[in-house]
């Protein structure tokens, strides 16, 4: 089991994994952006780390910016809770370079269901009805 | 009220976070407002914010709006160089180099005045801003988010 866990989201999403952690007994690291710093994940969370301005392109969306706070926070793992990066396959890769478990599916798994084309000539292979057109 | 009064109030509101406060008491009223993002409001100078006894009351209000942008001046005429990046913060360029700057260093605006090494890159932080380094934050090797002040610097 993790330790120490950062939060790549917000709102009602971080506070929701938040609080999972908190009942798993896993200390938890909260991003925000300069907009947010009132925000309850951040009040919720064992650490918090501001990562840049209010458009989340500058703060949510930045990788590099999500693995720095994971870096000095010195954290086991990323949950990307969804949207934002929870479905970027390159995100997973980086973690995955940096040491860092990416909670969510692999980037293999991402890059094959991504595009509507190679998931349907997956499940094909696999045997999986699928309708025509 | 007293001008320590008010001072212990700013105060109480950055600790909490509160952005806004009203008071009115018989003969005055007072209204706070500090900045949430990026603006940092003028000193509130409507008619709700009325102490004819304190008329030196403004720059203590302008204090208490939270630097915001890049850099913002407070009322000391100094300006926060603010961490553009979250990293570490190094004040050498390597462990046995002295430091970019110590205080009282005059930097011009392409000085760099140190490095925040972010996912093993090496960034090298300029002053942006002519003056004279008053107050360095930040301890050597500690991590930094965005946003938060790194140095003090009188600008000239």
């Amino acid at each position: 089991m993790f330790e120490k866990v950062l939060v790549a989201n917000r709102g009602e999403i971080a506070v929701r994994i938040i609080r999972a952690c908190k009942e798993l007994n896993i200390r938890t690291v909260a991003v925000y952006s300069e907009v947010d710093a009132n925000s309850m994940h951040v009040q919720m969370a064992d650490e918090a780390i501001c990562i840049g301005k209010a458009a989340s392109s500058e703060s949510y969306l930045r990788i590099d910016r999500i693995i720095s706070a994971a870096e000095i926070t010195d954290v086991d793992a990323i949950h990307p809770g969804y949207g934002f990066l929870s479905e970027n396959a390159h995100f997973a890769e980086v973690c995955e370079s940096c040491n860092i478990r990416f909670i969510g599916p692999s980037p293999r798994a991402m890059n094959s269901l991504e595009d509507k084309a190679v998931s349907r000539a997956l499940a094909k292979k696999a045997g999986v009805e699928i309708p025509t057109g | 009220m007293e001008l320590k009064d008010i001072k212990a109030i700013i105060d109480l509101m950055k600790k909490n976070s509160i952005t806004e406060f009203e008071l009115e008491e018989k003969d005055s009223k007072l209204r706070l407002k500090r900045g949430i993002n990026g603006g940092s409001p003028a000193p509130q100078s409507d008619d709700s914010f009325q102490m004819p006894s304190l008329p030196t009351i403004a720059p203590s209000i302008s204090a208490a709006t939270p630097p915001t942008t890049a850099s913002v001046i407070a009322n000391t005429g100094e300006i926060d160089i603010k961490s553009p990046m979250i990293g570490t913060f190094y004040r050498s360029p390597s462990p046995e180099s002295a430091s970019y700057v110590e205080v009282g260093t005059e930097v011009n605006s392409e000085t760099v005045v140190c490095i925040i090494e972010a996912m093993k890159v090496m960034n090298e932080i300029k002053a942006e801003v002519k003056g004279v380094i008053t107050q360095v934050l930040i301890e050597n090797g500690k991590p930094v988010e965005f946003g938060q002040p790194l140095f003090k610097i009188r600008p000239v």
